[in-house]
C-alpha cells in the first residue's frame, strides 16, 4: 500500500480548524430490500453505497485521508426493523501524530428487532506520536444480529516504525436488551512498543484485531469458529456467553493478521468481504 | 494492624470460602505455551496484571463499588455491578469473577451480615463480580477503603503465586519471593483506584486475555480459568 506523509503544518493547528464531522446512516426495509433511507455527512466524511448483488453494502471515507489530534468524528448507524446492512471503509484510517489533542472518535450503532449489522471497517493505523481515543456504543435488539471486526496496527510496520510515545484508549459498550452485555476498556499509553513486547501484553505483537458477534445463534457457532481459528497465523482464540462469541488475534505482521482476518470472515459470514478489503 | 481492620485478612485469605483455588486466571495456558519458563517470567506477566490488567481494573471497581454503598447510591452500585460483570474477556474470566464474587456475598451474608451486602444480594440475584462483592462489603461494615483494596490486591497477587507453585511454574520460596516483590505495586495499584474513576478503566494484558480464551480449550486442566 502506498502511505503517503501527512502534511504536517509547522505550527500546530488551533483546534477549530481541524476536522469535525461525521456520517450518520439510517437502513430501513424497504420492498426492494434494505435501503440507506436517510444519510447525513459532514467534515469530510462521505458514504457511498455501490451496487452489489450481496445487499446493502455501505463504504465510508475520510476524504481527509486520515486523522490527527483535534479531530473529532461521529459515526451514527441505525438499522430499522428486519433490515441488514454490511458497513466497511474506503481505506486503513491513518491516525497521524498529534501535537497534543487527541483524535476522538464516536461510533454509535443502533440495531432494531431482527436487523442485522455488519461492521467491518478496515485496520486503523496508529503513527507514532498519534494520540487516538474512541469510543463505540451499540444498542441493539435480542433478536438482532451484529458481527463486528475492528483492528488496529501499532506503527507503520512496513516501514519499521515503532510506538516510543502514543497514547490508544479504546471504550466499547455493547448494549442488548438495554442489559450491558459486553464492555471493552483498552488503554495503552507512552512508550506502546516496549508494552507491546511485554509477554502478558503483546509478546511483540503489531497488531490485534478483536471479532464479535452478538446474535441469537451467536453461542452455537462457537466450535465452528475455532475450527476455522485453526489455521490462522496470529496468535488466537474464542470463547461464548450470554449470547456472545468473541475471538482475539495478536500478530508481530499486521499484513498477516488482515489476511486472517479477511479468511476467518469470508468463511464466518459464507459471503465475500467488501470489495473495499480486496486490494 | 487496627484489630477493627482484622475482618480482611479472614475475608482475603485462602480459607474464606469462595473458591479462588480453583482459577489461575489464564496461568495455565500461559504455562503451557511457554511463557512463564522461571520465576523472573511469571513475576513479569503477574506485574502487568497488577498494572494493566485485570487487578488493575478490579480495583478501580472494588472502590466504585464502596463508594456508591457509602454514598447510598443504588443507581451508581447496579451500574458498577453491571459493568464489572460485561469486562469480562472470556467466559472462563466471567465464570472465574461471579463464581467467587456470589460465593463471597453468600459467605458474608450467612457469617457476616450487614444491611449492605443484604440489599445488593437482593438486588443483583446473587451474581456479582468479585471485586464488587467485597467493595459492598467492606463499605458494609465500615472498614477502610485503602486497606481493603491492599487487601484484595494481596490475596489476588497471592492466589496466582500459589496457582503458579501448584503448576510447577516456581517452587514455594520462589513463590514467596515474587510475593514480597509484587507488593509495592499491589500497594501502589491500590492507591491509584482510591483516587480513580470509572472512567479511568481500562488495560492491555491482550495475551493473559488471550491466554483464559485458549485456556478454555486445553487438553489436561487442573484449573477453572
Amino acid at each position: 500500500m502506498l502511505m503517503t506523509s501527512p502534511a504536517v503544518p509547522g505550527l500546530p493547528l488551533p483546534a477549530f480548524v481541524r476536522a469535525q464531522g461525521g456520517v450518520r446512516i439510517e437502513v430501513e426495509r424497504s420492498l426492494r430490500g434494505s435501503a440507506a433511507m436517510r444519510v447525513a455527512e459532514s467534515g469530510g466524511y462521505r458514504v457511498r453505497f455501490p451496487r452489489s448483488v450481496l445487499g446493502l453494502e455501505g463504504v465510508l471515507i475520510n476524504t481527509g485521508g486520515g486523522m490527527t489530534g483535534g479531530d473529532r468524528l461521529g459515526i451514527d448507524v441505525r438499522v430499522g426493523e428486519g433490515a441488514g446492512a454490511t458497513l466497511t471503509t474506503q481505506a486503513a484510517e491513518k491516525i497521524y501524530r498529534s501535537r497534543g489533542a487527541d483524535v476522538e472518535v464516536a461510533i454509535r450503532l443502533d440495531l432494531e428487532a431482527g436487523s442485522r449489522l455488519d461492521w467491518l471497517p478496515q485496520e486503523q493505523i496508529l503513527f507514532d506520536r498519534a494520540r487516538f481515543a474512541r469510543t463505540l456504543d451499540v444498542a441493539m435488539s435480542p433478536s438482532a444480529s451484529l458481527t463486528l471486526m475492528e483492528s488496529t496496527v501499532f506503527g507503520r510496520t512496513a516501514m519499521g516504525e515503532t510506538l516510543v510515545d502514543a497514547a490508544f484508549r479504546d471504550r466499547w459498550r455493547i448494549r442488548r436488551g438495554g442489559r450491558l452485555v459486553l464492555a471493552e476498556d483498552v488503554r495503552l499509553e507512552g512508550d506502546v512498543a516496549a508494552a507491546l513486547a511485554r509477554p502478558a501484553i503483546g509478546a511483540g505483537a503489531r497488531a490485534m484485531a478483536v471479532l464479535l458477534h452478538v446474535a441469537p445463534d451467536a453461542e452455537a457457532r462457537l466450535d465452528a469458529l475455532r475450527e476455522r481459528l485453526e489455521g490462522a497465523a496470529s496468535e488466537c482464540g474464542a470463547s461464548a456467553w450470554n449470547g456472545l462469541l468473541v475471538a482475539r488475534f495478536l500478530h508481530h505482521d499486521a499484513a498477516a493478521l488482515r489476511a486472517d482476518l479477511a479468511r476467518v470472515l469470508q468463511s464466518f459470514r459464507g459471503a465475500p468481504m467488501p470489495r473495499s478489503w480486496q486490494t | 494492624m487496627h484489630p477493627a481492620h482484622l475482618p480482611l485478612m479472614v475475608w482475603l485469605s485462602p480459607a474464606f470460602p469462595v473458591g479462588a483455588f480453583a482459577y489461575s486466571h489464564g496461568l495455565e495456558w500461559a504455562f503451557e505455551a511457554g511463557d512463564l519458563g522461571d520465576a523472573a517470567a511469571l513475576e513479569g506477566w503477574l506485574s502487568d496484571l497488577v498494572a494493566h490488567g485485570a487487578l488493575r481494573n478490579d480495583a478501580i471497581l472494588l472502590a466504585a463499588a464502596y463508594r456508591a454503598v457509602v454514598a447510598g447510591d443504588e443507581g451508581t452500585l447496579a451500574e458498577v455491578a453491571e459493568l464489572s460483570l460485561a469486562l469480562s474477556p472470556s467466559a472462563e474470566r466471567r465464570l472465574e469473577t461471579v463464581t467467587q464474587g456470589s460465593a463471597f456475598l453468600l459467605a458474608i451474608g450467612k457469617s457476616w451480615p450487614c444491611a449492605a451486602v443484604e440489599a445488593f444480594a437482593r438486588a443483583t440475584g446473587g451474581d456479582a463480580a468479585y471485586p464488587v462483592a467485597v467493595g459492598v462489603a467492606a463499605a458494609g461494615h465500615g472498614l477502610p477503603l485503602t486497606q481493603t483494596l491492599q487487601a484484595y490486591a494481596l490475596a489476588f497477587a497471592a492466589n496466582l503465586v500459589s496457582a503458579a507453585v501448584r503448576l510447577g511454574v516456581v517452587g514455594q520460596t520462589d513463590g514467596q519471593r515474587i510475593t514480597a516483590a509484587l507488593l509495592p505495586a499491589l500497594v501502589a495499584a491500590a492507591g491509584e483506584a482510591g483516587a480513580a474513576t470509572l472512567d479511568d478503566l481500562g488495560g492491555s494484558t491482550f495475551r493473559s486475555d488471550l491466554a483464559s480464551l485458549r485456556h478454555e480449550t486445553q487438553y489436561t486442566r487442573l484449573f477453572r480459568s
